[in-house]
């Protein structure tokens, strides 16, 4: 009995669950204006990435990239510069930033969006950051106060004026005023106009648990035209088996089907050069015996990291430039020091010193291998080593508290813009605020040749000498050795090119699938 | 012939420890370091191919059988002390003790597991000395469920009851008449354990819980499903079915060997 | 009466356990993922193959901390939590920024599914091979041989070998998730077909486990009650094999096996995890496994309270039955 009875709630409950669709958006139909390049796009979905609202999604690049679609900033960036998005014009002098918005630009509800929506945003964000958060918050606010000129003009005045303001101002998302003014706890806001955003696309269905998101071109868009009347994210087992049965677009290339899919010439591909990459940290407060340069040298051609891009990275990717930043980028300098392997060097360098550390890495097959080839390589010049793992969310607590003796952390975004990353790893007074593994820097280790050189940059408005001051910097790091770059890795996105090929990356990040511009016609 | 099916499987068992020692021995591939080109198809040198780093299959399954059995067998090592000492305690002395002991053996019994599993192996870390532990402190329950009933049930026997009015002490009576006959039944019980911790062990590590430097074949099998291609691929044909096929036949045999040993026990 | 009386008390003495362990259960369920090092907000590291632009600053997780109640000493949240949870509120999930009450919402009627449907299945075909298979034959001892290799045989192994040697191969079947995913039913039996072709491997792998279970369970039972004497006489009069099975054997045979029933909820809902994760399943397993990678406290918790109690009011299903049996042996 009790069972049947279960059956019948659960067919009820299903019933239920699969009628009301999660996205409780019911906007009018779009009405057919015109025809798109392509009906649809489908992408990898699969995980649930939250609900596409500045409050809601998840703490991820992908949950970030679907809001920002149903949501738009104000500027947007291309391969090179930055571009209109919701603003047309924009100008800056001083601390006075002026930006002027396209007209009649529409939320999704059809209601006009207008720089009195802007300045509501700044307000509430100043009081409930949101997940996304550029604009800072407490103390470190940037914005000071803001002046509303007209319906499209609108200055904003900031506390400090430094390289990055025009990015941060540019990049938080408008909110529609008329709603969120209600709104006391957008963390838990459920409403039914919650995804009424400012964006191209509308979030048209969202189911969390299969991870599935259907965004629909919004035809009250100003700024261009978008590429796809729908973008689908679908839940796949297999990314490879369903890009061949068509079922996806657009998907990662395995490095062991490159020969066969670059010699295809019906599919594109772009490359993510050198954007993953993996460091060795050295925590000097637990092994100061590492702050003799000699001996980080010794470490350095100790590394055989050519066999770790060959044998890891299955030849996708680059020995690591001793300078940080990764080879074939804009602000690579090719006058770093390099460390080729040379273990004889090496062990000249050592001086039949002997030591015994341990390695701390996440549990990842990849961080795991790299971790075995450098216990082999060290074992040969006297360093013994224990390689220790743990999942990803110990690792980075542990990394981020200094607990560990040597380190090896992986992330993505080195192809990204430097300045972002320079800084917060190779500042004294920006490094280890315990933010993030990736922006960690050296523990116990005093530099102020480089710490000076990064907080000068900063201020450095100039393009040209802002990018000689990041060559002096990795010229610098690649001298002192405060870390070990081991190596970057490549990564190919693949599509085919007779269905659509739009897909771009922009300037700071390479990521063709989380970037807006792929989705708009050119 | 009331032993022949237990033979076969023993010798079963021995040979397979004996074509796993040649791969931990004598056999020329390291089961770490890549020793060939990457995802070779089984032939002459690799005789079941190896892996996506080219590392030699054979030798990480030989090395991962060792690794399983280090497991089942603490675990049962554990399990053997812990059950006993707890079952047998909680039956013997009865009162307080049988009340606690027994609400623990309840706790222990009705938590679901993978999950309270899950929790714990990120918790504890990914040793191999913490997934020991996890397995063991679930399987204990059962087995000091089991002693404890049968300790009771002696307890009430005639000649316990003349032995204590005899003045025998406690330790005297546990001894010379409960562990006589209570040390088969916990053997084959602990016996029993090795194979469900080897097929918790696989469980955990295919979750990605387990010892990540460590080779184990739930390890391998979760790297090889989560391939990207691997769908696509032959692959799996040789990189998923050896950890596989090899967790199979060593569990089953391990398992019908404990219900054999059970069986006879019983007669 | 007293047989009544007896039961009344073993009844409550169970309840009263129940409770306890319930309680016991619950402050494990609090203390246990508190203890796990990381949080929610400093988990931000890009996992191979994801890349990741976003990072809280310092002052930001202190604010959202602050705002999930985190900052607070801990009995201060145990308190909290235990308020909450008796208004019926399981909190809300720190990374899908959802309540857990709906994500388990969205999650548990596909664990439910998995497992209700393998549960019934195996049940029935379970019986029903051991009221009919004759283990004298040779056929019948084959099966019994087969079954108790495969009884030994973890359900998520011949997952991934039907994924790979059924699913994959045969284009109709589905190798992940529950339903196509936007797809328009044109018929309510579209629909269920729809979700029965989802789910036919992933439950398929799970019987093929369970189903010998039963079949031991209820061969066990049927084994004695066919030595009865009732039975030998009603063959004696000359009653139908068929109605003998059914009236004397099944009817008088079929407490233990229900018993055994609710006694495999507990291991099942393990089992049907791990399925979960093999095929790409979203029922709880799928998510349980997320959360504890993002260290999401209130999921994990309110998971693993959805299965406790699961599990519990199983077991004490159980020994109920147990209980109204022993008191009609006293009778």
């Amino acid at each position: 009995m009790k069972n049947i009875k279960r059956f019948f709630s659960l067919m009820l409950v299903m019933c239920i669950l699969i009628t009301s669709v999660a996205c409780g958006n019911t906007t009018e139909p779009t009405k057919q204006t015109g025809t798109y390049k392509v009906p649809t796009l489908k992408l990898e979905g699969g995980t649930d990435f939250g609900t596409p609202n500045p409050y809601l999604h998840a703490s991820r690049g992908p949950g970030n990239a679907k809001m920002n679609l149903v949501f738009a900033s104000m500027l947007e960036k291309n391969a090179e510069k930055d571009v209109q998005w919701l603003a047309k014009e924009w100008s800056f002098k001083d601390n006075e930033y002026t930006f002027t918005l396209f007209e009649n630009l529409k939320f999704h509800d059809g209601k006009p969006l207008t720089t009195e929506d802007v300045a509501f945003s700044i307000d509430y964000y100043k009081n409930y950051p949101p997940i996304s958060n550029s604009l800072g918050s407490g103390d470190k606010f940037i914005v000071d106060k803001y002046e509303i000129v007209d319906k499209q003009t609108i200055k904003i005045y900031v506390n400090n004026v430094n390289a990055n303001t025009l990015n941060s101002l540019g990049s938080f998302v408008i909110i529609p005023k008329h709603i969120w003014e209600k709104v006391t706890d957008p963390y838990k806001y459920k409403g039914e106009d919650y995804l009424v955003g400012s964006g191209a696309y509308k979030c048209t269905q969202y189911d969390g648990a299969t991870g599935s998101y259907e965004f629909t071109a919004f035809d009250g868009w100003v700024n261009g035209k978008q590429a796809a009347e729908r973008i689908l994210f679908v839940p796949v087992s297999d990314s490879i088996l369903a890009f061949e049965n068509g079922e996806i677009d657009i998907t990662k290339m395995p490095p062991d089907l490159k020969d066969k899919y670059m010699s295809d010439e019906n599919i594109g591909y772009i490359e993510k050069t050198n954007d993953m990459g993996y460091k060795m940290l050295i925590n000097y407060e637990k092994c100061p015996g590492f702050l003799d340069i000699n001996l980080r040298k010794a470490i350095y051609y100790a590394l055989d990291r050519q066999s770790v891009v060959d044998k890891v990275f299955r030849k996708m990717g680059s020995v690591g430039s001793a300078g940080y930043v990764p080879q074939d980028t804009l602000f690579y300098n090719p006058d770093v020091t390099k460390y080729e392997y040379n273990p004889q060097k090496a062990k000249e360098l050592m001086k039949d010193k002997k030591y015994s550390v341990t390695i701390l890495t996440s549990d990842s097959a990849k961080d795991l291998n790299i971790a075995e080839i450098v216990k082999n390589n060290l074992a040969e010049i006297n360093i013994d080593v224990k390689v220790v793992s743990y999942d990803s969310a110990t690792r980075d607590s542990m990394v981020n508290k200094g607990e560990y003796e040597f380190a090896i952390v992986g992330n993505g975004g080195w192809g990204n813009n430097p300045p972002n990353y320079m800084r917060t790893i190779f500042s004294d007074v920006a490094k280890n605020k315990g933010g993030n593994p990736h922006n960690m820097g050296a523990i116990g280790y005093k530099n102020d040749e480089i710490t000076d050189l990064c907080e000068k940059q900063v201020f450095e408005t100039d393009f040209e000498k802002r990018k000689q001051m990041f060559k002096n910097i990795q010229k610098l790091v690649s001298d002192e050795i405060p870390l070990f770059v081991i190596a970057n890795e490549s990564s190919y996105s693949m599509y085919r090119i007779n269905y659509f090929d739009g897909w771009t990356k922009t300037y700071a990040y390479s990521q063709a699938e989380q970037n807006r511009l792929s989705f708009m016609e050119k | 012939m009331k032993y022949r099916k237990i033979t076969i499987l023993v010798v079963c068992f021995i040979s397979l420890c004996c074509i796993f020692l040649y791969g931990v021995t004598f056999y020329k591939y390291s089961s770490v370091l890549p020793s060939g080109s990457a995802l070779e198809k089984p032939n002459l040198l690799h005789i079941l191919g190896t892996d996506d780093l080219g590392v030699d299959i054979f030798a990480q399954i030989s090395r991962s059988f060792f690794h399983s059995m280090f497991i089942g067998l603490s675990c049962a090592f554990i399990t053997f002390i812990l059950g006993g000492v707890l079952g047998i305690s909680a039956g013997f002395v009865g009162g307080k003790v049988d009340i606690l002991i027994s609400f623990f053996i309840n706790i222990a019994l009705s938590i679901p597991q993978l999950p309270v599993m899950i929790v714990l192996g990120a918790f504890l870390g990914q040793r191999t000395s913490n997934v020991i532990l996890i397995i063991s402190a679930f399987s204990w329950g059962s087995i000091a469920k089991i002693m404890r009933a049968k300790t009771i049930s002696i307890c009430d026997k005639p000649f316990i009851k003349l032995a204590k009015s005899y003045g025998g002490t406690n330790f005297y009576i546990i001894y010379n008449h409960l562990l006589r006959q209570l040390l088969p039944l916990l053997s084959v019980n602990a016996i029993a354990v090795i194979g469900s911790a080897i097929i918790q062990e696989s469980s955990l590590a295919y979750l990605g819980l387990s010892d990540p430097l460590a080779r184990s074949w739930g390890l391998m099998i979760s790297k090889a499903t989560r391939f990207n291609g691997i769908f696509f691929t032959e692959f799996w044909k040789w990189w998923l079915m050896s950890p596989l096929v090899s967790l199979v036949i060593c569990t089953v045999l391990l398992r019908l060997l404990s219900k054999e040993l059970q069986q006879i026990l019983q007669n | 009466m007293k047989g009544f009386f007896i039961l009344k008390k073993t009844i409550l003495k169970k309840t009263v356990l129940l409770l306890v362990s319930f309680l016991a259960i619950y402050l494990i369920n609090f203390i246990l993922p508190r203890c796990m090092p990381g949080d929610p907000f400093d988990y931000t590291s890009a996992v191979v193959g994801e890349d990741n632009l976003f990072e809280m600053s310092t002052e930001q997780k202190e604010y959202m901390r602050k705002y999930y109640g985190m900052d607070k000493p801990i009995f201060t949240q145990f308190m909290e939590t235990v308020k909450q949870n008796i208004l019926g509120n399981l909190g809300e999930s720190i990374h899908f920024k959802k309540s857990v009450a709906q994500i388990i919402n969205e999650r548990l009627p596909w664990t439910l599914l998995i497992m209700t449907s393998t549960l019934i299945i195996s049940f029935i075909l379970g019986v029903a091979l051991a009221l009919f298979n004759d283990e004298n034959t040779i056929l019948g001892k084959y099966i019994y041989n087969i079954f108790s290799v495969i009884i030994e045989i973890p359900p998520y192994i011949i997952g991934i070998v039907l994924l790979f040697t059924v699913a994959v191969r045969i284009k109709f079947i589905p190798i992940s998730g529950a339903v196509t995913p936007f797809i328009s039913y044109s018929s309510t039996i579209h629909k269920i077909y729809d979700i029965f072709i989802h789910s036919l491997v992933p439950v398929l792998s799970m019987c093929i486990v369970t189903i010998p279970k039963f079949y031991f369970t209820a061969n066990a039972s049927f084994v004695d009650i066919r030595k009865k004497l009732y039975v030998y006489n009603a063959h004696l009069k000359g009653i139908k094999n068929s109605r003998i099975s059914y009236k004397y054997i099944l009817i008088n045979g079929i407490t233990p096996v229900i018993v055994r029933l609710f006694l495999s909820v507990g291991s099942l809902i393990g089992a049907t995890m791990l399925i979960e994760n093999v095929f790409a399943y979203p029922g709880l397993g799928l998510i349980m496994r997320e959360a504890v990678k993002y260290r999401d406290y209130p999921l994990i918790q309110g998971i693993f309270l959805i299965s406790s109690i699961l599990v519990l009011l199983n077991l004490f299903v159980a020994d109920i039955i147990n209980s109204v049996v022993a008191k009609e042996v006293l009778k």
